[in-house]
């Protein structure tokens, strides 16, 4: 009997193992042969971008929605809260017959969501019993016609709310939370992404049906087939499932999408002191940046840029405040980096400094240190630029190893504005960037615009 | 925004087992959220195995070089490992490989401070370190066609320190900035103070993995030189290079790079040489500094036996029946099932099994609202002393070896490549069942069993073996009262 037990087990980490090589193929495969994506309409209103790469043996579907907290009006934490119920049940199919639908074509399938976009996917192997079962499960069960039962969205409901607990105890997290609400002053995106504990604890079943139904339909999708699909036949792929359930436009409440128009951030709400008690203390700077929208591509470009000559990386005017400039009696702090947070409108961008010293010298030499960009009195040199760009095209090349990282890129860059050309023509978009864009966009971010404040002492 | 959560869930494991350097903090909540994740088989596509051409080679100078090769990738990763971490300290040592870590950033002979960061940056990567209880590591990824212009300045970094004292009295006040911020962390905070109650007391696992706030301040630029000298060898030092690079250049290279070194100080006796002491038991300790306003973190240790036995993966694999590992994302676990779900005491459940070239450490981390600390921990401990009772079943082992499988599986990038059998080196753990899953898997079947389990489980994380740590919130100040 153990004998028979373990040959079975033996098949069974055979299966796993052979699965583990058929995968590895893929990876290789694709960082050699990258492909661009093509871009149609269905006549659903949906896009649909596929990225045609023969040599994998995997296909990830992958679904974008543009919503988000400008849609979320008295109900913050509505869109997180989706992305963890959708799993739960579909309105045809029970959470056991969800999970065995999954187990039998592939590897797995998972949610995640920002500001501005919601994100279901689905990984399978490329043969068609498995890419037409990952195709059925995910779009016709999951997208099409899921099923947030009372119990669904209770379970989802009590996880959201212990995440809400945990992000309250995280410094980082309070102070950048309360960065965004005050820079994104009157705007939805000044919310927390989670929501607070009242509106999500008050969340029902048939405000979450309401709220899919009404925000997460075609004509704000963006659906992604990326692997060893071709155009022709994910286009099929994804009509058949989504026409089988009857997926439109039709009967469905109207829902303009919502773009929260420029702010300034006010003078009056500039600082703000969290007054936490902890051996370490936080300091972050924000200030409105572009947004994502295509018509300011090039803007962005030189924005990721300007980031980076900033503070991504450790060679960065941020970093060195920290390491070389500034005297040991005088110390700046231990993690010194900024953070872009992407927006379709407007993003906010962000520097932080976390560390055991003095807030008060530290906010000095970081705002003098931003100010001096911003009036042109350290203007960027060319090696910052060259150092900047290499790391940029250096980073996005190891990101992008997967399949699935490539895919969810370019749905993103589709489903911000960015636009899919925008990951496809990367390294090319970063390598036009000039100098004086990015002492344009310094200008326009720190020269005359005042940024918020928060710190945690 | 989505890296940044995926970073932030790799981060929180690494930091219980390593002080991490020059890493974005925990972010988890800013931006985006992280991805929900519901694997159902054993392994995501999305992390695949590679399957590179693995060689492996020690050069004269004694240099241990592994060179997977994985062509078409179009990019390389690095990943230098020196044996040596806090577990080679004496306590009037005890910061010395932290600080060195640091230090190595502040420039060699002919590079100031930020040109090593400044080069690496200019090819396309940034250079990160960890300091760990046995190893100290230096890590990038970056377009394969600039691997040699990498490699030969981590070379100079690694091989011809500066050690200036201006250097040294200026990093101080970072290091004491990185422990300030480790005191809020409670994985890191946690860990420390496990580590200070579970091991004996004449083992170095024993010691901070940063060192004291005295030994940072009192730390000489003679000190460091010292130190270096013993440990930053050659023939201590193991190099990996994975992806779209040819073995043989590579060996070629490495050879020129890291040519033998007189020995000038004798490297003390390997940490394998010493003998386990008893185990502690019952101890408990309460620390009341971390950032968190509302929420009470519990850990409880239990030593576990080295990473290369045979009995290491079985309680790694009963740690993974009972709790997620910390960057497993949603998976679930009896724990949670217990403690989050139907009790709805805790927040979050985690679990790590700390591998070590010594005695390993497996920690599980709870985490609750403080109103409930009481109850969690009292629940928490009867979690274990069930678990001595509990036999394990077939289906059980089965699980645990897919676990397993998942968990020691390579997700293809060049840089998990790398770090994979760099960390395999540095544990020596077996190189051919690193190599060949085949081999691990045939290993698990033999030792993974039900029988196995349940005497791990009375033996090695029955209740009174455990110690704790209870992490409390700051004491607030008293609210100034309004007339």
């Amino acid at each position: 009997m153990t004998g028979k037990k373990q040959t079975l087990s033996l098949q069974s980490l055979v299966s796993v193992l052979l699965t583990l090589l058929l995968m590895s193929l893929s990876l290789t495969a694709l960082a050699a042969t990258p492909t661009a994506p093509e871009i149609t309409r269905l006549a659903n209103g949906a896009k649909l971008v596929t990225l045609y790469d023969p040599a994998s043996p995997i296909v990830v579907i992958d679904v974008f929605f543009r919503v988000g907290m400008s849609d979320e009006a008295q109900k913050p934490g509505m869109t997180a809260l989706i992305t963890r119920a959708w799993f739960s049940d579909g309105r045809f199919r029970t959470a056991n017959q969800l999970r065995r639908d999954i187990g039998a074509y592939g590897s797995g399938v998972g949610s995640s969501f920002g500001g501005d976009f919601a994100e279901i996917w689905s990984i399978s192997e490329s043969s068609d019993a498995a890419v037409q079962q990952s195709a059925q499960t995910l779009l016709f069960n999951l997208v099409a016609s899921p099923g947030f039962s009372p119990e669904a969205v209770a379970s989802a409901r009590d996880d959201q709310l212990r995440a809400i607990a945990l992000e309250k105890a995280n410094p980082l997290a309070s102070t950048l939370n309360r960065l965004r609400q005050r820079v994104w002053f009157e705007s939805p995106q000044g919310r927390p992404l989670l929501g607070n504990a009242d509106s999500v604890s008050h969340i029902t079943a048939k405000e979450v049906q309401a709220y899919y139904a009404r925000f997460f339909r075609p004509s704000r999708a963006v659906i992604v087939v990326a692997g060893n699909v071709t155009s022709a036949r994910a286009r099929r792929l994804v009509e058949q499932s989504l026409n089988a359930a009857d997926w439109s436009e039709a009967g469905r409440p109207a829902a303009p999408e919502n773009l929260p128009a420029p702010e300034q951030i006010p003078a009056s709400l500039r600082e703000v002191n969290l007054g936490r008690p902890s051996p370490a203390s936080v300091f972050a700077v924000g200030y409105l940046a572009p947004g994502t929208l295509k018509r300011e591509l090039p803007q962005w470009a030189a924005l990721m840029v300007l980031d980076t000559v900033l503070g991504g990386g450790k060679a960065t005017r941020l970093f060195r405040l920290r390491d070389d400039l500034i005297p040991p009696e005088q110390p700046v702090g231990y993690e010194i980096r900024t953070l872009l947070i992407p927006s379709r409108t407007q993003s906010l961008w962000t520097a932080y400094v976390i560390g055991n010293n003095p807030t008060e010298a530290t906010r000095t030499r970081v705002l003098a240190l931003l100010t001096a960009l911003g009036t042109g009195a350290e203007p960027v040199t060319d090696e910052e630029l060259v150092r900047a760009k290499a790391y940029l095209k250096g980073r996005h090349a190891a990101e992008r190893q997967h399949l699935k990282d490539r895919s969810y890129a370019i749905g993103w860059a589709e489903t911000m504005g960015l636009g899919a050309r925008f990951e496809s023509d990367f390294d090319t978009l970063i390598e036009a960037v000039k100098v004086e864009e990015v002492m344009q966009l310094g200008r326009q971010m720190f020269g005359a615009a005042a940024g918020a404040i928060v710190s945690t002492r | 925004m989505k890296e940044i959560a995926r970073q932030i869930l790799n981060l929180s494991t690494a930091m219980s087992a390593l002080c991490l350097r020059r890493l974005p903090a925990a972010l988890a909540f800013i931006g985006a959220a992280a991805a929900l994740i519901i694997p159902l088989l054993p392994l995501c596509a999305a992390a695949a195995p590679p399957a590179p051409s693995v060689q492996r080679r020690t050069l004269p100078s004694g240099i241990r070089v592994i060179v997977a090769e994985q062509p078409g990738t179009e990019l390389a990763a690095l990943d230098l490992r020196v044996r040596v971490g806090s577990g080679a300290e004496t306590p009037a040592e005890n910061g010395t490989a932290h600080f060195i870590e640091h230090l190595l950033f502040k420039g060699t002979g002919t590079r100031k401070p930020g040109e090593i960061d400044l080069a690496i940056e200019k090819l396309g990567g940034e250079l990160k370190a960890q300091t760990a209880r046995d190893a100290t590591r230096f890590a990038v990824v970056l377009p394969a066609e600039n691997w040699r212009d990498a490699l030969s300045v981590i070379a100079d970094m690694i091989l011809h320190p500066a050690f200036r004292p201006g250097d040294v009295a200026a990093e101080k006040s970072v290091i004491l900035s990185e422990m300030a911020i480790a005191r809020t962390d409670p994985m890191r905070a946690g860990f420390d103070a496990l580590a200070g109650i579970a091991f004996d007391r004449e083992d170095a696992y024993r010691l901070p993995l940063m060192g004291t706030e005295a030994n940072v301040k009192a730390m000489t630029s003679e000190a460091l030189r010292t130190f270096w000298q013993r440990w930053y060898r050659p023939e201590n030092m193991t190099l990996v290079i994975a992806g779209d690079v040819r073995a043989t250049e590579v060996l070629e290279e490495v050879d020129r790079l890291f040519p033998s070194m007189p020995l000038a100080i004798r490297s003390r006796a390997g940490r394998e040489e010493r003998k386990p002491a008893a185990p502690v038991t019952g101890a408990r300790t309460t620390i009341r500094d971390t950032g968190g306003e509302d929420v009470t973190t519990i850990l409880v240790g239990f030593r576990a036996p080295s990473a290369g036995t045979d009995a290491a993966p079985v309680v790694a694999a009963l740690v993974s029946l009972l709790a997620e590992r910390s960057d497993a994302g949603n998976a679930q676990g009896r724990l949670k099932d217990s403690l989050v779900t139907r009790q709805r005491l805790a927040l979050s459940v985690t679990a790590d099994y700390v591998a070590q070239r010594g005695e390993s450490l497996v920690i599980f981390s709870v985490t609750g609202l403080r109103l409930n600390a009481a109850k969690l921990e009292n629940a928490l401990l009867a979690e274990f002393d069930k678990l001595t009772g509990t036999r394990f079943t077939n289906d059980d082992a089965a699980q645990a070896r897919r676990n397993l499988l998942q968990a020691q599986a390579s997700n293809g990038s060049v840089e998990d490549t790398a770090a994979r059998l760099a960390r395999a080196d540095i544990l020596t753990l077996s190189a051919e069942e690193t190599d060949d899953p085949g081999q691990y898997a045939a290993r698990l079947l033999r030792v993974v069993t039900p029988e196995s389990l349940t005497a791990a489980a009375g033996e090695y994380l029955s209740a009174n073996r455990g110690t704790i740590v209870v992490i409390d919130p700051p004491v607030l100040p008293e609210p100034p009262v309004v007339p």
